[in-house]
This record gives structure tokens, C-alpha cells and sequence, in this order.
């Protein structure tokens, strides 16, 4: 063993920092050509909650173990994320922490993903890609990003008419973003055919209602940021590397207990008669359209969800609307695979706490009403003869109905 | 004499360097994987919406 004296240290120590801070090779020197070409993909730190549009390449539909899985992607807003357990999703409670009792596992698709595994259908995977707040048009943006993956089912959760509200939400899209929508839905002409005609109805719906479409940059860049990257240094694989074992060592927290609030509404079906809510142009409907004809196009499918509405159960004229009225006529028209679940009596406080957003138990009853709804459709296989556990779709209440 | 001291010297700060350039460069990476929360992802729901 040499003798090493505090000099020896200290000279060291100066040229490991000239080194490592002075000259930064672990960030400088590319690693990438002497790597396989997908390793930038296994560096990514993958989230099962909404990444947010400019990081959507994050969210763990992307994720490399996920790549052969069959795909079953939720879009929506609020009441398709339902990644709130409570009603502190809305309302935190300082006196709790975290003060919002927010978790994937209280989601839809969380409950979707616990079904398909006691049914046996491991190979599918149900992913949130539904967004707080989202309309149609940060949705259809969403689903451009994800469109390259093929996913094999689509369901679109609306807490009709929602998503058709603000003009679809058009401005919460950049006019980059607007213009990476314009290039996605123009390269079939079916699709481009439609996503035209909505575009400019959209544009003409700006004009009356102020929410403007974004207007298009001189020069639109059509990338979207992607994990894929010319540049991994070795400070990039051990970054990823401590995330994966903090990812391994860490618990995974589990949502607090559901906090009731009975007096967080009062429970009387009286329905919401806002008429620009709840009424809106029956041309919103065409972003369904769009969507389904773009599933077509790999053989996916789409199915849209009309959500329970506490206050819509009672409501004639909304009911009509939808069933039998010009809503209900656009969905037959144009042969949309329409669930409704407006009617499924969930049971305040305890299944929904606001009458729109759900605990965990009434997500469950959800997810097991779309299950069901999938498998008599023969959109997803039936329960394999291996499974062994009782199916959780026996949540009592209204069997889902097809109206169309 | 004075030569080879300085060789062995020389070498021990070599070996030194090298040894304190990995404990370093590990140390700032995980210094930016905590500061980034790098690996939470999943663990800890963050407010992202649009």
C-alpha cells in the first residue's frame, strides 16, 4: 500500500475538480454511437399521470416495456383522469398532506387495469391520457402524439357536453401545437376531409364565441419533443440510474383514506340548465369523428363514454337530447360507438362526491361498466378460461346501455 | 532519488485524481437526480396540466 500524504490529496482533489467541473467530460463526451439506438428510451423517468403537453414522450405509454402491451387509452377531462380519491382534489385540506389526496391508483383506468389483470388479459395495459380540464382539442392533440403507437382502443369519458365547451378548448393549444394538429390529421385524405371541416368550423366558432383558434407560425415546426436523442452522456445514464434506484427503494406512497364531505353539495336533481354548458353546437361532435376514422386507419377502435351526471339524471330535455334529440340523431348518423352511463345511479358522498368526479368505489363501478361494455362488444377478448378470480364488473346499479 | 520521488508522486496523484473523478461525478448526479426528482415520477403526483 503506498503512503499517501495530505499533499497527495490535495493535489488530487484540484485535479479531479478542474476535471469534473472545469472541463465537464461526463456531460461533453456522447456516449449514444457506442449505445443501442433506443437507450435514450430507457432514460426517461415515466409517469402514469399526465406529463403535460410538451412532455408528453414522459407518460409511460411511451415507455419501453410497455411497447408490445395491447393498448387501451382513456382521453377525457377531469371526470376521465379521476385521479382524485377525494373531494380535496378540488379543495385541498391544509390540515392533511399532502393537502390533495391524489393518486393513479383511485383512476379509472387504474380500476380498468385491476379488471383486465383478475380477467386474465394481461397483454392489455389501459394508459390515462385524459387531462383536468381538457376539451376536445388539447385531446385530439394528445391523441396526434400517441397516434404512432397504433393504440388498439380508444374510449373518449365526456361529461357530455364538457369537452365541446369553450370553443373545444382550442386555446390552450399553441399555433405550433395547432399546427402539428393540422399535419397529423392531413396525411389521409379521409382524415384530412374531416379534420378540415372541423378546423374551420372551429375557426368560425373563434369568431362567435372569442375563444380564437391559434394562428398558424410562418414556419411550424411538426416535431413534438420526443425521448429519442443525438447527444446521452454518461451524466445522463447515471441520473437515470439513481432515479431508477430511488424508484426501487422508495415506497410508493399510498393514497390517504377517502375523506367524505356530505356538505360539500346539496344532492337535489334539479339539472344544470346553463344552455351554452349544456347545449352546444352539434358540430363539436365532428372530433369524434376524427378520432375514429383515424383508429380505423390501423384497425383500432374508439368508443365514446357519456359520464354519470348526478344533476342530468333527472333533467328531461338533456336526456332527450342525447337519446332521441339532434345529439342523439349525430351519433346515429354517423355511427359512433356511443356508452351511455348518465343514468348509472351513483351513490352521493360515498361513490361521487360532487356529482361529477368520483371516489375510488364509484371509478370502480365505472371501469367495470366500460368493461363490460367492451367485452359485449367483442372490443376486448373474452375472460380467459384461465382466470381464476371472480370478475369485479358485479357492482350493483343500472346495467350500461348501448343507446345506439 | 529525486527523480523517482517525484514519479511515485506523480502516479499517486494520478491514482488519486481518478479515484476522487468517479466519487465527483457520481456525487453531482445524484445531486441533479435529487434535485430534478428524478425517479419520482410515479412515486409523487405533480400538478402538470397542459
Amino acid at each position: 500500500m503506498p503512503r499517501l500524504t495530505p499533499q497527495h490529496h490535495m493535489a488530487a482533489v484540484i485535479v479531479a475538480c478542474l476535471v469534473v467541473f472545469g472541463l465537464h467530460p461526463q456531460r461533453t463526451i456522447n456516449l449514444q454511437p457506442m449505445l443501442p439506438k433506443d437507450t435514450a428510451a430507457h432514460l426517461v423517468d415515466y409517469t402514469p399521470y399526465y406529463p403535460g403537453q410538451k412532455e408528453l414522450y414522459r407518460h409511460e405509454i411511451f415507455a419501453p416495456q410497455n411497447q408490445h402491451k395491447k393498448r387501451l387509452v382513456i382521453l377525457g377531462s377531469s371526470t376521465a383522469d379521476s385521479i382524485g380519491c377525494d373531494y380535496t382534489w378540488q379543495r385541498p385540506d391544509p390540515h392533511r398532506h399532502p393537502d390533495r389526496n391524489v393518486h393513479y391508483s383511485c383512476s379509472i383506468t387504474s380500476q380498468l387495469n385491476t379488471i383486465l389483470k383478475k380477467n386474465d388479459l394481461n397483454e392489455w395495459e389501459a394508459f390515462n391520457l385524459a387531462c383536468d380540464a381538457s376539451r376536445q382539442a388539447n385531446m385530439l392533440f394528445t391523441y396526434a402524439r400517441i397516434a404512432e403507437l397504433k393504440p388498439d382502443l380508444v374510449v373518449f369519458i365526456d361529461s357530455f357536453p364538457f369537452a365541446e365547451t369553450r370553443n373545444a378548448g382550442v386555446t390552450y393549444l399553441d399555433a405550433s401545437q395547432y399546427a402539428y394538429l393540422d399535419h397529423v390529421y392531413s396525411q389521409d385524405a379521409h382524415v384530412a376531409a374531416a379534420w378540415r371541416h372541423y378546423s374551420a368550423f372551429l375557426t368560425r366558432r373563434g369568431e362567435e364565441t372569442g375563444y380564437k383558434v391559434p394562428i398558424e407560425t410562418p414556419t411550424p415546426d411538426y416535431k413534438q419533443k420526443t425521448a429519442v436523442s443525438s447527444h446521452i452522456s454518461l451524466n445522463d445514464i447515471l441520473v437515470a440510474g439513481a432515479g431508477r434506484m430511488r424508484n426501487v427503494f422508495m415506497i410508493d406512497a399510498r393514497p390517504l383514506p377517502v375523506s367524505y364531505n356530505p356538505t360539500r353539495r346539496v344532492w337535489s336533481e334539479v339539472g344544470d340548465t346553463d344552455q351554452e354548458e349544456t347545449n352546444p353546437d352539434v358540430g363539436y361532435l365532428q372530433a369524434f369523428n376524427i378520432i375514429r376514422d383515424m383508429q380505423a386507419l390501423h384497425g383500432g377502435q374508439f368508443v365514446m363514454v357519456l359520464a354519470p351526471i348526478y344533476d342530468q339524471r333527472h333533467h328531461d330535455s338533456f336526456l332527450q337530447s342525447i337519446h332521441e334529440g339532434r345529439y342523439g340523431q349525430y351519433f346515429r348518423d354517423n355511427h359512433l360507438n356511443v356508452l351511455d352511463l348518465v343514468l348509472l345511479p351513483l351513490e352521493p358522498v360515498y361513490e361521487t362526491y360532487d356529482g361529477y368526479h368520483n371516489t375510488p368505489a364509484g371509478n370502480a363501478r365505472i371501469a367495470a361498466e366500460i368493461f363490460g361494455y367492451l367485452q359485449r362488444q367483442h372490443l376486448l377478448p373474452p375472460r380467459s378460461a384461465l382466470a381464476q378470480q371472480p370478475d369485479t364488473g358485479d357492482a350493483p346499479g343500472t346495467p350500461a346501455q348501448r343507446i345506439f | 532519488m529525486l527523480n523517482r520521488l517525484k514519479i511515485n508522486d506523480l502516479l499517486k496523484v494520478a491514482g488519486l485524481s481518478l479515484a476522487y473523478i468517479v466519487v465527483f461525478i457520481l456525487l453531482s448526479a445524484a445531486i441533479q437526480a435529487s434535485q430534478e426528482k428524478t425517479g419520482e415520477a410515479k412515486i409523487n403526483f405533480e400538478y402538470r396540466v397542459f
